[in-house]
């Protein structure tokens, strides 16, 4: 859908003529190499932060594709040096979208199946595969109101300062010290019971 | 920078931390970057920004926007593809966007002998990749850093170019990517600390940001590049939570230079001190079974 839309946003046709290559030098290069460069630079993150924010595996990539093409949309409006908050703000607003409207309840129903998974494991040196790991991290965060999740994931994993979730979510600063700190307590106590979920049933195995 | 007291920090202890930095591995499908550039119209200027990403500022003054212009149609108007930016030269120089910077390494088709240099020195770091905090600084991006990052490329001050490489620019003469160009510096910003340190939680965000920046030089062809950025993690986050992933790719980044012997003296050594794992499992996968006890 989107990606048929974005494609006619081509400037050139790709079978133009060797002697017409000259013609890149317009603003709709200037454009399609700042938005391949965003995209270079941002991508992959873009993808994490939907997955941490929520979005399901299965749709992530659609989800990241998606802040992308609104990011080329509204492209001018984007500052120089603003592009990494600009495409986390929009991430923000496609994922909750996109909880809203599937599968936060599906995902959070793998609960079990997660922690047979993760106790079932032989554990030569005492730490779970990475894999399970993120997918204990997957009900952890899923237990978190929408705000304090992001609030959590901007910090703690994408590394923002307070002030640039402010910006990033448009929020106050000091609304932003709070959802952190009620992010941290939440999460941990999600973490927590987790945690004696799995241990629990190790102890049965 | 953390910009207000932490007071709820300590709410968070070692499992959650653990938790937290396990979305580190964790990685699009292959081939999702490419399709969202088609979907953007972006095929053609993606592959030259990105083949532009990986070539070297060997050579100040060059007409940037030409290169650009030319990996942009040259591959496409010739239906060569990739390997067609083999024939541009293995080093050009590119500037891509004004919040790219500078970006040393060297271009080579993927799955060849790398058209590289030899392996850089053990010395030899790119490890000032402390992303600043500070957007809107004007900043010098450091070579090996800020490709796919949370926020734009790693840039660092005058000063944090000083405290973490006092001996940068002899260094960089001597790096087999290339010099690195001239830092046009500025007065320093206050830096939250370029040693965030291997507990800090901003340096997850740091230490993931050098494993993509390491995969993706590896996935591209670009092992020394690679291989810069794995002895900079390695030394940054000697006991980082992806401190065994670190030294996978380092034992990959060796072999995909041709340091055989090297690669197998690594991987010797590390499956000498580590555990039965699924790294160790990787280890193995990459060499014969004569070459690992």
């Amino acid at each position: 859908m989107d990606r048929t839309m974005a494609a006619e946003e081509s400037p050139r046709p790709p079978e133009a003529p060797l002697s017409r290559a000259p013609e890149l030098t317009g603003a709709g290069a200037a454009r399609n190499e700042r938005l391949a460069t965003m995209l270079t630079d941002h991508y992959r993150a873009i993808w994490r932060a939907v997955r941490r924010l929520g979005v399901p595996s299965a749709s992530a990539e659609d989800a990241a594709q998606e802040v992308f093409i609104i990011a080329s949309r509204k492209l001018d409006e984007i500052v120089p040096g603003g592009e990494a908050r600009f495409l986390y703000g929009v991430a923000l607003r496609v994922a909750a979208n996109r909880r809203r409207s599937s599968a936060l309840r599906h995902e959070r129903s793998d609960e079990a199946a997660v922690l047979a998974a993760a106790s079932s494991r032989a554990r030569p040196d005492a730490l779970l595969e990475e894999k399970q790991m993120r997918e204990l991290l997957e009900l952890a965060l899923a237990e978190l109101p929408e705000d304090l999740r992001a609030a959590l994931v901007l910090f703690e994993i994408e590394g923002f300062s307070e002030r640039e979730i402010a910006d990033i979510a448009d929020i106050p600063l000091g609304t932003v010290a709070s959802r952190l700190r009620r992010a941290r307590a939440a999460f941990h106590r999600a973490a927590a019971r987790l945690r004696a979920l799995l241990e629990s049933r190790e102890e049965e195995s | 920078m953390k910009d207000a007291p932490d007071s709820g920090t300590e709410l968070l202890d070692d499992f959650d931390r653990r938790l937290l930095r396990s979305t580190a591995l964790d990685e699009p499908a292959d081939g999702a970057l490419e399709r969202a550039g088609t979907a953007l119209g972006l095929a053609s200027t993606l592959i030259a920004v990105q083949a532009a990403g990986a070539v070297a500022a060997a050579t100040p003054g060059t007409s940037a926007k030409g290169w650009l212009l030319a990996l942009t149609w040259k591959p496409f108007l010739l239906g060569a593809g990739i390997g067609a930016f083999v024939a541009l030269g293995a080093v050009v120089v590119s500037h891509v966007a004004p919040t790219q910077g500078v970006r040393v390494g060297a271009h080579a088709p993927p799955g060849t002998a790398p058209a590289e240099p030899a392996a850089p020195e053990s010395g030899l770091r790119s490890e000032a990749t402390a992303p600043a905090r500070s957007p809107g600084r004007t900043e010098v991006a450091l070579p090996a850093s800020g490709r796919e990052l949370g926020r734009p490329p790693a840039r660092a001050s005058a000063e944090e170019i000083g405290r973490v490489l006092p001996d940068a620019p002899s260094r960089a003469s001597t790096s087999p990517l290339g010099s690195v160009a001239a830092f046009p510096l500025e007065a320093p910003a206050p830096l939250e600390s370029a040693s965030a340190g291997p507990a800090g939680p901003s340096s997850i965000a740091e230490q993931i940001r050098s494993v993509d920046v390491a995969r993706d030089a590896l996935r591209s062809g670009r092992p020394a590049l690679a291989l810069v950025e794995l002895e900079g993690a390695a030394r940054r986050w000697p006991d980082g939570a992806l401190a065994t992933e670190v030294r996978v790719l380092h034992v990959q980044a060796l072999l995909a230079l041709g340091q055989h012997a090297a690669a197998v003296a690594e991987a010797r050594a590390f499956l000498a001190t580590q555990p039965p794992s699924s790294y160790a499992a990787r280890i193995r996968a990459l060499f014969s079974a004569d070459e690992l006890p």
